[in-house]
């Protein structure tokens, strides 16, 4: 079976701590990846990659200390090794200019506003990742617990 | 003050010379005296030779015969004439004869004038008195101008500083009553968490004391680690002592390096395994216990910001406030070295909560600035003097000036002007980040005294300056 990964990147611990919690229901099909920043990130992005797995979806915030969020999308979105990883903006304070590149740059999938409501998130990562495991050609059938299936059937027709 | 071309200096000199030196047609003004009364018909045109002269208009008609000094004349004033300037400009050479204003002097002062009989000298070569006069309208016309330009950027100011009271004032009402609000339920927050969690912590130790260990460990967790430091732990921990993903990011909290990791018994590693569910609970009640402190700590500050009522008094005594500041942040001063050079100051029309907010705001600041660059032998130097500023217009001209310095970082050039606006902060680093609010409570207050404040940052030295007016002119809101 496939390791396959989501990451969140937050410079905030409690709110790593939140997501992560709101996406346990993932786990331990999922592993659960946290970043404390783009650098961070990027050097986790490297180790997954080393140890053969996917990243299916990557959670980030908008303003941290050194470079947005906007950048580590517009990084990730022009590297080939990622190019089927989903990408969510989760922020409470993105401007207009932000959002757009973070859409146009990044490529972004969706975005989420803080405070988020737990289970719009979490089903949200779950169509993620089911559009992720179609998509890079990963047997479906040991997630099929954790997909979405509107999803999945759409994909399957 | 009025410059003007040769062209024009030279014959308005050749008018002076020829019209306003016949010892006949100069008068003495006692100060105080007046030389035209408002509404008064007279056929005269004066040059100032010496002293000064106001000008006032009065809207009534005033009936007193005996005009008193300057201090008394009731009236708006319009203008100030000094030597060299002309008066009844306007009136003499329109013809009416008729003075707006009522002219007295300030101090001793002279005048030369010519009247509608006085005969132009030399026609033949300079033309009529109207032709020879010429270069005394120009004059006047400038002096004009210059006395509009000077009252409309005062007025400008004045509506400058009008808006910011009014801004200030409505900010004020709308944080107050947010924090009235807000107020009652962080508490309610704050103190609940605090209950849960010491009841959680008995109820658990009475049934299972690994459980109540595992508790504690999260709610007294201060390892603050970054993510990425907990991930790599974790990795090795998941890895050597076949943990799951959640379990060993526990672990990885509560023995972040081998030393500690050695200390733990076998038997409560293999419990992390099953139950890390209660050392999360802990870190949940922990970080509900952080954010409501935080919470009421903007409330509070939200509160101070709004204002409410000042109550402003003669008499206040800066020093005893500054000394105030350092014992209520003694606990924050514990390892920096405070210096005081309090010198002999007038007492000041204040509100001593006041001050005392505008000098803990900086003091507090300096503190978290150089604990945040650990500044190696922090320091904060608080110097008090009084100062006596230039005769200003409109303006106070005795002043306490308090310094208050530390040789932490310096504020970079591009955020100077930004630190005084709410919200802007460079506090943000976990559940340490600041309110933002500080430094715009100080502006607040600071602008309502008629007060300034001078910022000098180096890499050396970075110095807050508050000059305080010791007397109050704009009223006390």
């Amino acid at each position: 079976m496939e390791t396959i990964n989501i990451i969140c990147v937050d410079d905030q611990p409690e709110v790593l701590d939140s997501v992560l919690r709101d996406l346990r229901p993932l786990s331990p099909l999922i592993r659960l990846e946290e970043a404390s920043g783009t650098e961070d990130c990027l050097r986790l992005l490297e180790q997954i990659d080393e140890d053969g797995g996917h990243v299916a979806v990557l959670i980030t915030d908008q303003v941290m200390p050194g470079n947005t969020g906007t950048d580590l999308l517009a990084k990730v979105t022009g590297d080939a090794r990622f190019s089927h990883t989903r990408k969510i903006l989760l922020t409470g304070q993105a401007t207009h200019a932000d959002t757009i590149n973070a859409i146009n740059e990044g490529r972004l999938d969706n975005y989420v506003e803080k405070p988020w409501e737990p289970e719009k998130l979490l089903n949200m990562v779950k169509r993620l990742l089911t559009l992720y495991i179609m998509e890079a050609g990963i047997d479906y059938k040991p997630y099929m617990s954790i997909l979405d299936n509107a999803t999945l059937f759409s994909k399957l027709r | 003050m009025i410059s003007l071309p040769d062209s024009i200096m030279h014959p308005l000199k050749r008018v002076n010379r020829v019209y306003f030196t016949d010892p006949d047609r100069i008068l003495a003004i006692p100060a105080g005296g007046t030389l035209v009364r408002q509404n008064e018909e007279c056929h005269r045109l004066f040059l100032v030779l010496r002293g000064t002269f106001v000008a006032y208009r009065r809207s009534d008609n005033f009936e007193g015969s005996e005009l008193p000094a300057e201090t008394q004349v009731r009236g708006q004033e319009v203008f100030r004439a000094e030597p060299r300037s002309y008066v009844c400009v306007q009136a003499f050479f329109s013809r009416s004869y008729h003075s707006s204003y009522h002219i007295a002097a300030v101090e001793d002062a002279e005048v030369a004038y010519i009247d509608d009989t006085t005969p132009a000298v030399d026609e033949e070569h300079y033309g009529t008195l109207e032709q020879q006069f010429v270069p005394v309208l120009v004059h006047e016309l400038a002096a004009r101008n210059f006395r509009i330009f000077t009252h409309v950027s005062e007025k400008e100011e004045a509506v400058r500083l009008l808006q910011r009271a009014e801004m200030a004032s409505v900010l004020g009402q709308l944080s107050a009553g947010i924090a009235h609000e807000l107020n009652n339920a962080v508490g309610v927050i704050s103190r609940r968490t605090d209950f849960v969690a010491e009841n959680l912590s008995s109820f658990l130790g009475e049934n299972d004391p690994q459980n109540a260990r595992l508790f504690r460990y999260g709610y007294e967790d201060e390892s603050f680690l970054s993510a990425g430091e907990v991930r790599t732990r974790a990795r090795a921990y998941e890895r050597d002592l076949d943990m799951s993903q959640e379990a060993s990011r526990v672990l990885a909290h509560i023995a972040p390096d081998d030393a500690t990791l050695k200390r733990l018994d076998t038997r409560f590693i293999k419990h992390i395994r099953r139950h890390f569910r209660f050392w999360e609970l802990g870190h949940d009640l922990r970080d509900l216990r952080m954010a409501s402190r935080h919470a009421s700590g903007i409330v509070r500050a939200v509160k101070l910001l709004g204002g409410g009522s000042s109550s402003r008094e003669a008499g206040v005594d800066v020093n005893q406030s500054v000394r105030d500041a350092l014992n209520l942040l003694s606990a924050k001063l514990k390892n920096i070295t405070v210096r005081t050079q309090l010198g002999e100051l007038p007492s000041v029309f204040a509100d001593p909560t006041e001050l005392l907010q505008i000098w803990t705001n900086i003091i507090s600041n300096a503190c978290d600035a150089m604990q945040h660059a650990e500044t190696p032998q922090p320091m904060v130097c608080i110097t008090t003097t009084t100062l006596h500023a230039e005769n200003l217009q409109l303006l106070p001209t005795e002043y306490v000036a308090v310094t208050i310095s530390n040789n932490g970082p310096s504020i970079p050039e591009e955020i100077r002007d930004k630190i005084f606006q709410p919200s802007f902060t460079t506090k943000k680093k976990g559940m340490d980040f600041g309110l933002g609010l500080g430094l715009s409570i100080v502006r607040r207050l600071v602008d309502s005294y008629g007060a300034t404040v001078e910022l000098h940052s180096s890499d050396i030295i970075t110095s807050f300056t508050i000059n305080l007016p010791t007397t109050q002119i704009h009223g006390n809101d």
